[in-house]
């Protein structure tokens, strides 16, 4: 086989003349499992590089150790920035556990009194009391009477306007026949 | 532009960082410290990295910076123990299993390592990481052509290395 191809890439490689497409290539070609006798000695330089490339030392350890490290200042810097906002809301922040307080309050208050209008409707409807005898007139005898003189005086007020009313027809009527 | 989170931004970059700053220090935990160094550090300049174009490159420009900075101390310390400063390449760590198991790569490893400091970083962007020329130039700080030249020269050298090897026959 002709590596003339790879021989030329690899003279232009030292020469720092190859693009970075060649370079690939170049790789691609020394990290392959067979290579001529006579590149085989280049073979472990492109190894190293893509091995030196790959290495990664520093694992969960080292992050855990600069968290910390930096989130010792985070903090710092989150309790700064909360006394700022504090300063910026303060009345309604401050208030905010009151208005809890109330509205629970007011729940409580709300619910109580509900319960007991409830009760005491039960109570009101167990002593209910339908004995004729223990029922007891709520208003006075001349109350009854000026109700009923009122009433009656309405009904003859209907009674005569309904007479006049006929009288009115009857005489229209004979009017008519005559 | 959108909030920084730390977990989610700046965390996933971990490994990235490590690598550099591995490539820099040739030393495992002194290369933890300066990625937890780096994550802080963007982390405390977050404000500021709300505006960067890219997150990554940023927190890399750090690193290097930090991984450097430390270099520089301890190359002190050592001088001033001894005269003869330890030559670190060869006992640097092995941060996979494969590199440990295979022969081959081992020795590539301490290839890559021997280079001066921004031949290997270099090396680490571009060959390794898969960065682009304008990327690097970001992350070093350096300009593109400076880039170009450095890399080039990071790959002659890599190749010299190669050809002795080919005539010593290994």
């Amino acid at each position: 086989m002709d590596y003339k191809y790879i021989e030329q890439l690899l003279e232009r490689y030292w020469e720092c003349q190859t693009s970075a497409a060649e370079e690939s290539i170049l790789h691609a070609f020394f990290t392959q499992e067979e290579v001529p006798a006579h590149l085989a000695q280049y073979k472990s330089l492109f190894e190293y590089m893509e091995v030196a490339g790959g290495v990664e030392v520093l694992g969960e350890d080292f992050d855990k150790k600069m968290l910390k490290l930096v989130g010792e200042q985070d903090t710092k810097d989150t309790t700064a920035k909360i006394e700022v906002r504090a300063q910026r809301t303060s009345t309604i922040y401050r208030l905010r556990p009151f208005f809890r307080a109330a509205a629970s309050v007011a729940i409580v208050v709300l619910i109580g009194s509900a319960a007991q209008e409830l009760f005491e409707q039960k109570d009101e409807v167990q002593t209910w009391d339908y004995n004729s005898n223990s029922y007891k007139d709520s208003f006075t005898k001349s109350e009854v009477d000026e109700a009923l003189e009122f009433s009656l005086k309405g009904l003859n007020t209907i009674g005569n306007s309904l007479k006049d009313a006929d009288l009115v027809v009857v005489d229209s009527a004979q009017t008519k026949t005559k | 532009m959108k909030k920084i989170d730390f977990r989610y931004d700046l965390l996933p970059l971990k490994n990235k960082l490590f690598r550099l700053a591995l490539r820099i220090t040739l030393d495992s935990a002194e290369a933890e410290d300066v990625t937890q160094d780096t994550l802080v550090r963007a982390w405390q300049r977050r404000d500021e990295l709300e505006k960067v174009d890219s997150i990554e490159a940023y927190c890399m420009t750090i690193c290097r910076n930090l991984a450097l900075d430390r270099r520089e101390k301890r190359d002190a310390q050592h001088l001033s123990l001894d005269e003869n400063p330890i030559e670190t390449a060869d006992a640097s760590p092995l941060p996979d299993e494969r590199l440990e198991r295979d022969e081959r790569l081992r020795h590539v490893h301490r290839l890559f390592n021997q280079l001066p400091e921004r031949l290997r970083t270099i090396l680490q962007l571009r060959d390794i990481e898969g960065k682009s020329v304008r990327e690097t130039a970001q992350i070093l700080e350096m300009t593109e052509e400076n880039v170009k030249v450095t890399h080039h020269r990071a790959r002659q050298l890599l190749r010299q290395q190669y050809q002795k090897i080919e005539s010593h026959g290994l």
